[in-house]
C-alpha cells in the first residue's frame, strides 16, 4: 500500500506541478526563515562548554579604589587582585588574561607578509580550564617565557596547517617559539570573553604567557579602566589599572565556599588597610549565569524569531488553501476511489503519504533556504558571521518542522475531502 | 441477494425536502438481471446509489448478501463495496491519465492482493470484455463503447456478486450499446446478479425483470422470467413482489 500511495503522490505532483511547487515554496520559505533564526538563537543561547559549565566561575570584585565605583562588582580586575586569585590553591584551574593583538609572521620565511592576529595573554591554567583542544604540542607551563600556542586558523595561514611546533614566530618584532597548535576550536558564545560585545567572536589566534605580554608592553585591546595615568601596560602591575579577567574552576560547593571566603578575606585585609573604600562584594558566576547576566541573546533576534513563527503560520494557512483547491479538483477521483472500495482510512493515508513526501522535499528546500538566509544576513550584519551556523540538530529540526507543517497544511483539506458524498461526482 | 424494506431517502435543502425514495421495497435474487426504468428524477439513481452503499438512507432496512447494512462503519461499508459490488456508470468514470490496466487495477489495490494476483485478475477481466490487447492504452485512445467495456472490466476484476449499472449505454450509439448489452447478458448467464437503470424499453424487456420507479416508489412490476416465457407477461403490485421473488 505504501508503494502505491507513493506512486499516487508522484502522479498527483505531476498533475498539478505548479500548484505543488507553490506549496513547496511557501512552506520552504516559512520553515527556512524560522530555521535560520533558530540557528542564530541556538548559537546565542547555547552552552559552549556544557560538560563543565557549572564548575567554571567568572570572578567579579569590588576593589575599585576611586570615587564613583561601577554599579555592580567589576568584571575587570587589576593585576594584584588577579594574582591573588591565581595564587590561591583552592581552584583546580584558574585563568587570568587580557586580549591583545599583534602582527605575526614566520620568522624563517622569506616573505615579509604579516598577519593581523588576536592575542590572548594568559596564565597557563587557561588551556585546561577551557579544554582547549591541542592538535600538536601542548600548553606553555609558566606565565612567562618566549613561548606561544597558536590557533588552527593562523597555523593554516602561516604554516599551511602543518605541525609548526618548534618554529619561531616574529610577533611585533619579538621572536617567540611555538609550543602548541590547537585544533579548530569553536566556542559559541565565546564564554571566556563575552563582555565588550565579544560574545560571538572567534577563539584567539595566539596565546601568550601573561607576564611575557605585559613585559613586552602588548596593549590591552578590550576595555581598560584606571584611576591613574600610566605609560604602558608594562607599568600596570602595581597600579590601579583594571583590565584583567579571571576564571576559576571549582568542582563543588565546598570549593566554591572556600574560594568565596578566600576572596572575602583578601578584600577584608584590603579594607582593614583602608584600600577598599566600597562594600566587599566578590561575585562568582558560573558560565550560564554569567552569560545570562550579560544578556548576550539579542532581543531583536528573539523578536524576529517570534515574527518568523507567525510568518510560518501564515505559510501553513496559505499552503492549506492551495491544497484545499487541489483536493477540491480531485473530488471526482476521491468519489471514484470510494465507490470502488477505498475506505476513508485508505484515502487519509494516501493524503498523508502525499503530504509527508511533500514535507520531506520541502525540508531539503528549507535547509537550502536557511543556509541562504544566513549567508545573506551575514552579508548585511557581519557581526553574525560566527553565529550563523546550521548545526546537525538544526538540520534535523528543519526536516521535522517541514514535515509537520506539510502534514498540518493537508489536515483540513483531507478532513473536507473525507466528507464528500461519494455519489455526488459520479454520473 | 439484495433486500430493501421500506427504505426512504430524503434530500433536505434549506427550503425543500425531496423524497427521492419513499417506502421503497424490493428484493433481488441471486442470478437475476433487473432493469430499473422510470421518468427522469424519479429516484432510479438514488436507488442504485443506496443499493451500492454510495449513499445512505433515512429509514427502512437494507440487507445485502445477508449483511444488514444499517450502522456499519466506513471501512466495513468500503469492504462490502470493494468485494461484493461492481459499479458501471453512464460516463464510464475512467481516470484519463491512467492506462487501461491501471484503471482496472484500481479496486484490486484496496484488496491487498499481491502483484501477480492483481495482474492475473486484470488480464482476465480485460480478456472477458475483449480488450486484453489494449491494456497499455489510455482511455482517450479508445471508443466510447470500448471505454465502457473497460469500466465493466474494472467492475468485474474484484469478482463481485452484484453489478450495478446506471444507464451503462446512455452515452453510446446503438451498435456499441448492443455490444455492451451482450456483454452484460453473458456475465449474467455466468451467474452475476445485475441491476441496471435504463431508459430503453427494449433493453428492459430483454431482462428477467423490470422494475419501474415513479416519484420514489415502485409503480409497476413486470416479470419476464424465465426469458423464454416473455409472452406470459405478468403484472404485479409492489406488495406482491416479495412472495413472487422468494417463490
Ligand atoms: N444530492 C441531492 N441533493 C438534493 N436532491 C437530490 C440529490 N440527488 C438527487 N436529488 C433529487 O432526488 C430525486 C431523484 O433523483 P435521481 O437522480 O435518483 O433521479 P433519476 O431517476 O436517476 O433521474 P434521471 O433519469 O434523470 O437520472 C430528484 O428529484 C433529484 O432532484
Ligand atoms: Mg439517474
Amino acid at each position: 500500500m505504501l508503494s502505491y500511495n507513493l506512486k499516487l503522490a508522484l502522479q498527483s505532483f505531476k498533475r498539478a506541478p505548479s500548484l505543488y511547487f507553490l506549496v513547496l515554496l511557501t512552506l520552504s520559505i516559512g520553515v527556512g526563515l524560522l530555521c535560520a533564526n533558530l540557528a542564530l538563537v541556538s548559537s546565542m543561547a547555547g552552552d559552549p562548554i556544557a560538560e563543565k559549565s557549572d564548575t567554571l566561575f567568572h570572578v567579579s570584585m569590588n576593589t575599585w579604589p576611586g570615587e564613583q565605583p561601577p554599579a555592580e562588582p567589576f568584571h575587570l580586575l587589576r593585576y594584584r587582585d588577579a594574582m591573588q586569585i591565581s595564587n590561591s590553591n583552592i581552584a583546580k584551574h584558574s585563568a587570568i588574561f587580557y586580549a591583545s593583538g599583534v602582527y605575526a609572521r614566520d620568522a624563517q620565511a622569506t616573505s615579509l607578509k604579516r598577519f593581523d592576529s588576536n592575542v590572548r595573554a594568559t596564565t597557563p591554567g587557561f588551556f585546561a580550564l577551557t579544554k582547549a583542544p591541542f592538535a600538536h604540542g601542548s600548553a606553555f607551563a609558566k606565565s612567562s617565557g618566549m613561548e606561544v600556542v597558536i590557533g588552527d586558523e593562523l597555523n593554516k595561514k602561516i604554516f599551511a596547517g602543518s605541525n609548526s611546533v618548534g618554529k619561531t614566530l616574529e610577533l611585533d618584532g619579538e621572536l617567540l617559539t611555538i609550543v602548541g597548535v590547537l585544533k579548530p576550536w569553536f566556542l559559541r558564545p565565546l564564554f571566556y570573553h563575552a563582555t565588550e560585545g565579544r560574545a560571538f567572536n572567534l577563539t584567539d589566534d595566539i596565546y601568550v604567557p601573561l607576564e611575557t605580554a605585559i613585559d613586552l608592553g602588548w596593549s590591552n585591546h578590550a576595555r581598560t579602566s584606571s584611576t591613574v595615568s600610566y605609560k604602558g601596560i608594562e607599568f600596570s602591575r602595581d597600579r590601579n589599572v583594571f583590565y584583567l579577567q579571571a576564571w576559576v574552576q571549582l568542582e563543588n560547593s565546598a570549593e566554591q565556599q572556600a574560594f568565596q571566603s578566600y576572596l572575602d578575606g583578601y578584600s577584608q585585609t584590603l579594607q582593614d588597610a583602608g584600600e577598599h573604600p566600597h562594600a566587599i562584594r566578590n561575585e562568582l558566576r558560573d558560565v550560564n549565569a554569567w552569560l545570562a547576566q550579560l544578556k548576550i541573546v539579542d532581543q531583536k533576534v528573539l523578536a524576529f524569531t517570534l515574527a518568523s513563527v507567525l510568518f510560518l503560520c501564515v505559510c501553513v494557512f496559505n499552503a492549506s488553501s492551495l491544497l484545499l483547491s487541489r483536493f477540491h479538483s480531485a473530488k471526482f477521483e476521491v468519489g471514484l476511489r470510494r465507490a470502488i472500495g477505498a475506505s476513508n482510512k485508505h484515502l487519509l493515508l494516501q493524503g498523508l503519504t502525499e503530504s509527508a513526501l511533500l514535507g520531506l522535499i520541502a525540508g531539503v528546500f528549507s535547509l537550502l533556504l536557511s543556509w541562504l538566509f544566513l549567508k545573506l544576513s551575514t552579508e548585511f550584519l557581519p557581526d553574525l558571521a560566527n553565529l550563523a551556523v546550521l548545526e546537525p540538530k538544526l538540520l534535523l529540526l528543519g526536516m521535522v518542522l517541514a514535515l509537520c507543517t506539510a502534514i498540518s497544511s493537508a489536515l483540513y483539506p483531507l478532513y473536507r475531502a473525507n466528507r464528500y458524498t461519494i455519489s455526488a461526482e459520479l454520473k | 441477494m439484495l433486500i430493501m424494506n421500506n427504505v426512504s431517502r430524503i434530500y433536505r435543502n434549506d427550503t425543500i425536502q425531496t423524497h427521492a425514495l419513499r417506502d421503497f421495497s424490493l428484493a433481488v435474487k441471486s442470478g437475476e438481471f433487473v432493469a430499473v426504468t422510470g421518468p427522469s428524477g424519479s429516484g432510479k439513481s438514488t436507488f442504485l446509489n443506496v443499493a451500492g452503499l454510495l449513499d445512505n438512507f433515512d429509514q427502512g432496512e437494507y440487507t445485502l448478501d445477508g449483511v444488514s447494512v444499517h450502522g456499519l462503519k466506513d471501512d466495513e461499508l468500503s469492504k462490502l463495496r470493494n468485494e461484493k459490488i461492481g459499479f458501471i456508470f453512464q460516463n464510464y468514470n475512467l481516470i484519463p491519465d491512467y492506462s487501461i490496466f491501471d484503471n482496472v487495477d484500481m479496486p484490486l489495490r484496496y484488496r491487498g492482493f499481491n502483484n501477480a494476483e492483481r495482474k492475473r485478475r486484470v488480464e482476465q477481466a480485460l480478456e472477458k470484455v475483449g480488450l486484453a490487447s489494449r491494456a497499455s492504452y489510455l482511455p482517450s485512445q479508445l471508443s466510447g463503447g470500448q471505454q465502457q467495456r473497460v469500466a465493466i472490466a474494472r467492475a468485474l476484476a474484484g469478482e463481485p456478486k452484484i453489478l450495478l449499472a446506471d444507464e451503462p449505454t446512455g452515452n453510446l450509439d446503438s451498435l456499441m450499446a448492443r455490444q455492451v448489452m451482450e456483454l452484460l447478458h453473458n456475465l449474467n448467464k455466468e451467474g452475476t446478479t445485475i441491476i441496471m437503470v435504463t431508459h430503453d424499453p427494449d433493453q428492459a424487456k430483454e431482462v428477467s425483470r423490470n422494475v419501474q420507479i415513479i416519484d420514489g416508489e415502485i409503480s409497476d412490476f413486470r416479470i419476464y422470467a424465465p426469458l423464454q416465457q416473455q409472452d406470459a407477461e405478468q403484472t404485479l403490485t409492489p406488495a406482491k413482489q416479495m412472495e413472487v421473488v422468494d417463490a
